[in-house]
């Protein structure tokens, strides 16, 4: 007679994991097989294999299981959709949470929610547009300044970099490694403007020890866009 | 004059009104592309660029240049099992479409029927006729995600039969094949002793899981001709660059064939390929990326129209159902193009199977795909109002 014990609870179980073993490799269109004595799900990747190390409570046969494993399989997945928000906040900050759920597949109130925490936890700096001024008409002067500097005791560059970026003159403020030190972008209204901005706040400052100010005639990249015409569309609208 | 009867017999491709109807309308906007719409990454240009500036404008090898075969050997078929030697089991081909051509010769007596797996893309049928073969359409239907099975391939071999021209992903319907699936169709080339000829230019475009290839599973190398090429995953298409792999002896005629006819690919494009497999992985990864963005909102946006459209995994083509409609799909295209200024292909151009379908690529920029999708939304508004009265007709009956 047969009576119903934690042995056959223990089959149902690797039974139902063996379930999900077929759904994953279906998915993942590779070989996944459950390990029965390991309790792990043995994956190959190419030449090697991998186990997945499973909560036994999240096994099901069904293709509920597989999200969890996925994102078990392509380590750190969500980390990556998560970094495809800002990519594409980085190129376009327009984009709602809702347009960006529907490109990447994420939930809407899981954007919401991670570009919340990336506002406050400072990595979302700011939003902001390139504009093109110099096409629009605007005759802005740049300047690159290269400073040198007599580092502190005790706050180095910090205290000087940190002074030299309050001004509103300074769009871009970076400590650098060769021969300079701090590598400054200045706008300003015209060139003599630029210029009496160095001698009279940077030059002065006691721990500099001299600087270097080279115009910006044009710009052809900025933040990683092309700023000349761009090639154009040249496909047949159908074909072949 | 005498023309081949061969030639004159050859159906027109389907596509061609379209175009002429699309260039005498303004402000349209074209889902009719095959053809990513990115550049040839910068690096790869460069890199072809730079080999002329130095003088290789020659002729290669008739097989292609031997570091091409290596990397294409490397990075094809790392970690799928089934690997090509760069001697003589690998032949580069100007495109994609010289290896279909070239495959299709390689193996065809007058006579020979060659199954091809429907919808299919369009130059399958053609090559088999000017080869002398008979082309024989497998047909696969929305309801089994448009893969082939087993009884489908089954139904349509006769004595004659000698291979089978499949491509997944598929270009017109975005499906794919799992390794499951795919060992379905191995157990039948086997059995029958057929030659499967896979084309498999959008490899590198699957989005969900990954890529199988029918070569790499038990007992189908030698049985496969695989066919792939740098038109899609890099956005080469006018570099005319592909490769075929297979068993020496078929790759061997295959060359043969190609010598005669070809000599060798585009030196050019030989070297822009190899910058490609070297350092171009990040490039065309960004570019799929971008794919799959655009895949889910032309999918979903479908469907919100009420086009039932089911989820393609591969390729850049999106094949909703216009059957709600009750218009054919030459009709929908038309009706479509001249009203709201969107072309689409007809899904009937790739065969019986694709009848009551549209092809929508999503090689246009994101603000293209929604004013595209806003534009058939008003279309299919038109087409409700004007079949209002026969309803209300019915009703009152
Ligand atoms: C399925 C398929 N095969 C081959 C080709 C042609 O590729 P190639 O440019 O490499 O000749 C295409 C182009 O649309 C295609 O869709």
């Amino acid at each position: 007679m047969h009576t119903r014990g934690p042995q056959d609870y223990q089959g149902g179980r690797h039974q139902a994991r063996r379930g999900a073993a077929q759904a994953l490799s279906d998915y993942h269109n590779t070989d996944i097989t459950y390990h029965h004595s390991k309790k792990r799900f043995r994956l190959f990747l190419g030449r090697n294999v991998t186990f997945l190390k499973v909560n036994a409570k999240q096994v099901t046969p069904t293709t509920g299981f597989i999200p969890m494993a996925t994102s078990k399989v392509r380590k750190g997945s969500s980390d990556e959709s998560m970094r495809e928000v800002l990519e594409l906040l980085e190129n376009d900050s327009r984009l709602t949470a809702r347009e960006i759920a529907e490109q990447t597949g994420l939930k809407e109130k899981d954007v919401q929610r991670f570009i919340k925490e990336m506002e406050a936890r400072g990595i979302i700096r700011h939003y902001k547009t390139l504009i093109d001024w110099e096409k629009y008409g605007d005759d802005s002067v740049y300047a690159i300044i290269e400073v040198q500097l007599n580092p502190e005791r005790n706050v180095g560059y910090d205290a000087v970099a940190e002074r030299i970026s309050k001004f509103p003159e300074v769009v871009t403020c970076m400590l650098v490694s060769g021969d300079h030190d701090l590598h400054l972008v200045i706008k300003g209204k015209t060139m003599k403007e630029v210029a009496f901005f160095v001698a009279e706040k940077i030059a002065p400052l006691s721990q500099v020890t001299h600087t270097a100010t080279h115009f910006m005639l044009r710009s052809y990249k900025r933040e990683g866009e092309i700023m000349f015409e761009k090639e154009e569309d040249s496909r047949l609208v159908i074909h072949p | 004059m005498k023309i081949a009867k061969k030639v004159i017999e050859l159906p027109p491709s389907g596509i061609r009104k379209y175009f002429d109807i699309a260039s005498t309308i303004k402000d349209v906007i074209s889902l009719g592309v095959g053809e990513p719409d990115f550049i040839t990454p910068w690096r790869v240009r460069e890199a072809s660029i730079y080999g002329m500036e130095k003088g290789k404008t020659t002729y290669t090898s008739n097989w292609g240049l031997l570091e091409l075969r290596e990397l294409i050997s490397k990075y094809t078929f790392e970690g799928s099992g089934g690997d090509y030697s760069p001697n003589n089991e690998i032949l580069v081909t100007t495109g994609v479409s010289e290896g279909i051509d070239l495959a299709i010769r390689a193996i065809t007596d007058p006579g020979d029927e060659i199954l091809v797996v429907e919808p299919s893309y369009v130059s399958y049928k053609p090559c088999v006729i000017m080869a002398g073969g008979v082309p024989v359409p497998v047909s696969t239907r929305a309801e089994n995600d448009f893969k082939v099975r087993r009884e489908d391939i089954e139904k349509r071999i006769t004595r004659k039969t000698t291979a089978i021209i499949m491509n997944y992903p598929n270009n017109p319907t975005g499906a794919i094949m799992t390794r499951k699936d795919l060992e379905e169709v191995a157990d039948v080339a086997i059995e029958h002793d057929l030659m499967v000829l896979t084309d498999e230019v959008y490899e590198k475009l699957t989005y969900d899981g990954r890529h199988a290839s029918i070569a790499s599973l038990n007992g189908m190398r030698d049985n496969t001709i695989l066919l792939n090429g740098f038109s899609k995953a890099f956005a080469m298409t006018g570099w005319r660059l592909g490769y075929a792999c297979g068993n020496a002896d078929v790759i061997e005629a295959m060359m043969k064939i190609h010598q005669y006819t070809m000599l060798c690919a585009p030196i050019g494009a030989q070297l822009g390929a190899i910058e490609a497999l070297k350092n171009g992985q990040s490039d065309m990864q960004d570019m799929v990326r971008e794919y799959n963005r655009r895949r889910r909102v032309i999918v979903r946006g479908f469907n919100a129209l009420g086009m039932d459209c089911f989820e393609p995994k591969g390729a850049f083509y999106s094949f909703p159902s216009i059957r709600s409609t009750g218009l054919s799909s030459e009709e929908f295209s038309e009706r479509l193009l001249y009203d709201q200024g969107v072309v689409t292909v007809p899904g009937s151009v790739f065969g019986e199977s694709g009848i009551g379908h549209l092809r929508c690529s999503y090689c246009s920029s994101m603000e293209d795909i929604k004013e595209a999708l806003a534009r058939i939304g008003r279309f299919l508004d038109t087409l409700k109002t004007e079949k209002a009265p026969t309803i209300k007709k019915r009703v009152k009956r």
